[in-house]
């Protein structure tokens, strides 16, 4: 296994998807604790939902998982050849089966649907952020991004970052998405671009190389994927796995204490 | 058009297939459409889910003669792939990698001072050439590119290192907001003021762009020296209301998957069964669609009623029709072949055809037909 990423990747403009392997051992620590009696298994569909299958795959056999759930055989020859001994099954194999019902996403932080939380003590694993590019002070009433849907309602800083649809933030959440700064949350003025979005950030002292976090754990004021999926008609689990191929994904392992 | 051999033991279950002479053929529209402007085809987001090399190719084959990316990474992506010629990248961090860029033979859309000191002081380093940049203004959108504000000081320090023989400034641009025309037209007009202002200290550019598709399309005083031609290239419209064919346009990528299990259906009345077919959202299809959108299979169309994290649930819409394994099935192409297109997804799902072809995922096999 490869070691893990202390660094932020400065290719991609510094664009970042960080995955607390730590934070997934111990989600898989309280599942396994629930799952009395029966084998735990693990949804690892759509690359283990955006977190990279193979090294989420190593996490989960050390914590204990019996059975990791995925596609097909292509999925299930990655974790083979990666020397990981788990059972595996597919729903989609040469047998000819049909896919099980979702067996939820809270080994990644998430209840099933909006409306079903988590179960106690689940903490989100995947936190995407990246750097402000640029800021500038604009008037009121200044336009912001396609169509000019958003104006500015009085004078204020406007801070650019190079998250937008194509790596993953839904264009949907337009008009209610959020991102944080400094553990403060600013909302995104105008349409969300393919590779950017502006935030209105007042008159906080915002500065280029501050980090803008889409959404993480939602335990320093930033919002969460649920909070995305709220604002844009999904759910985490489509947030969380419809994340780019432009923002690298770079593993941690914090201390968890619980 | 050949239709893939998928769904086999040795091919993958789903392909988006990419018709290099559909993007050969869009391009060249543009390079008509656009008399002595020059086609610069934006390629930013591995070509806007497409493939960036090989769309690069089939770009300047089709008379581009530049490629647009957003960042230098992607810049990057089509010098490693061996293409030459000219690359534009516009969206940078001040402390980006501008060494690289330069040696490379990037030319940098710069936005502020800072990023215009960074790669003064990289080209210092490198030697050679100076830097080739383009100066960016925001006329209006207010995302990057300098304000107005700072344009004076931008060009004077511009022509300061042109004259040291670090940089040299080959195109001023901005981009539109598409608001409405009177919008569009107004950030022309502070375009035309930015170059005149940039001339009065005396830099020289010799590209100035401001249209996208749309307005390459539709506003022919902004073609100006060079259009930046983005989700036109891959055929789709960005017009409200009017689709690719009454815009000569065709759509290049086709997306094709298999029935791979017959599942009871879910409605209990109903006595078709359902077909499962081994894409979900995390392969980029948008979950919201389900319900309002439908794949075609050899024998008809079926009604997409769920999409999962890597499968969708398709039924039957009329009697007589059934599912079968091993069917394919197209979720969307070119309407000219009876298809649902990437336009009808968005319509589904609340969006614009260009969140669809671009959020399709790595897992998803691209085929190129030449």
């Amino acid at each position: 296994m490869s070691p893990l990423d202390s660094t932020i990747d400065p290719t991609g403009l510094g664009r970042d998807a960080a995955i607390d392997l730590g934070v997934f051992r111990a989600n898989v620590s309280i599942l396994a604790a629930r799952a009395v009696g029966g084998p735990l298994v693990i949804d690892m569909t759509a690359d283990a939902y955006g977190h990279g299958l193979v090294r989420l795959a190593h996490a989960a056999v050390e914590s204990g998982v019996d059975i990791l759930s995925v596609r097909d055989q292509g999925d299930a020859r990655m974790i083979a050849d990666a020397g990981i001994g788990i059972d595996v099954r597919c729903w989609h194999t040469s047998r000819f089966s049909i896919p099980p019902a979702g067996s939820g996403i809270a080994a990644f932080g998430f209840g099933m649907e909006l409306t079903d939380g988590a179960p106690a003590g689940i903490v989100p694993v995947m936190t995407v952020s990246a750097p402000v590019l640029s800021v500038k002070r604009v008037p009121e009433g200044h336009g912001v991004s396609y169509g000019f849907v958003y104006r500015t309602r009085k004078e204020t800083t406007l801070a650019l970052v190079p998250l937008g649809y194509a790596d993953g933030i839904p264009r949907s959440a337009t008009g209610s998405g959020r991102m944080a700064i400094n553990g403060r949350q600013y909302p995104i003025a105008g349409r969300i671009a393919m590779d950017q979005v502006v935030l209105d950030v007042g008159d906080a002292p915002v500065v280029p190389g501050d980090r803008a976090i889409a959404f993480g754990p939602g335990l320093e004021g930033e919002p969460t994927a649920a909070d995305w999926a709220e604002c844009s008609g999904s759910t985490a689990g489509e947030i969380l796995a419809r994340i780019g191929r432009r923002v690298p994904r770079r593993y941690i392992d914090r201390e968890v204490a619980r | 058009m050949t239709t893939p051999d998928i769904g086999t033991t040795s091919a993958p279950d789903s392909v988006a297939t990419i018709d290099l002479a559909a993007v050969r053929h869009n391009v060249a529209r543009f390079v008509s459409l656009a008399e002595g402007s020059q086609v610069m085809t934006v390629v930013k987001a591995n070509a806007y889910g497409h493939g960036a090399a090989p769309i690069a190719r089939a770009a300047l084959d089709g008379g581009a003669t530049w490629l647009g990316v957003a960042d230098l990474a992607e810049a990057f992506e089509l010098r490693d792939a061996g293409i030459t010629q000219p690359v534009l990248a516009w969206l940078h961090e001040s402390h980006d990698d501008f060494a690289a860029a330069i040696e490379a033979g990037i030319d940098i859309g710069v936005s502020d001072l800072g990023q215009l000191t960074s790669l003064a002081h990289a080209q210092r380093a490198v030697g050679g050439a100076p830097a080739s940049v383009h100066l960016k203004l925001d006329t209006g959108l207010g995302r990057n590119g300098a304000d107005e504000s700072i344009w004076g000081a931008l060009f004077d320090e511009a022509r300061r290192r042109e004259l040291s023989g670090h940089v040299i400034v080959r195109g001023i641009f901005s981009h539109l907001s598409n608001a409405d025309d009177d919008e569009d037209a107004r950030q022309l007009e502070r375009l035309h003021v930015g170059v005149e202002t940039a001339r009065q200290s005396g830099l020289r550019p010799q590209l100035r762009h401001l249209a996208s598709t749309a307005a390459a399309l539709r506003l022919p005083a902004t073609r100006l020296d060079l259009v930046r031609v983005g989700i036109g290239a891959y055929g789709l419209s960005p017009l409200d209301h009017v689709g690719s064919a009454e815009l000569d346009l065709r759509p290049a990528m086709t997306l094709r998957s298999t029935i791979v299990a017959v599942a009871p259906s879910s409605d209990a009345d109903f006595v078709a069964r359902s077909g499962i077919v081994p894409l979900g959202y995390g392969d980029g299809v948008p979950p919201q669609a389900a319900g309002r959108i439908h794949v075609t299979g050899s024998g008809g169309r079926f009604l997409v009623t769920r999409i999962e994290s890597d499968h969708l649930v398709v039924e039957p819409v009329s009697a007589g029709t059934e599912v079968e394994r091993g069917d394919l099935v197209t979720l969307f192409g070119d309407t000219a072949e009876g298809v649902a297109s990437a336009d009808d997804w968005a319509r589904a799902a609340d969006t614009i055809n260009y969140e669809i072809v671009t959020r399709l995922g790595d897992r998803v096999a691209r085929e190129f037909i030449a």
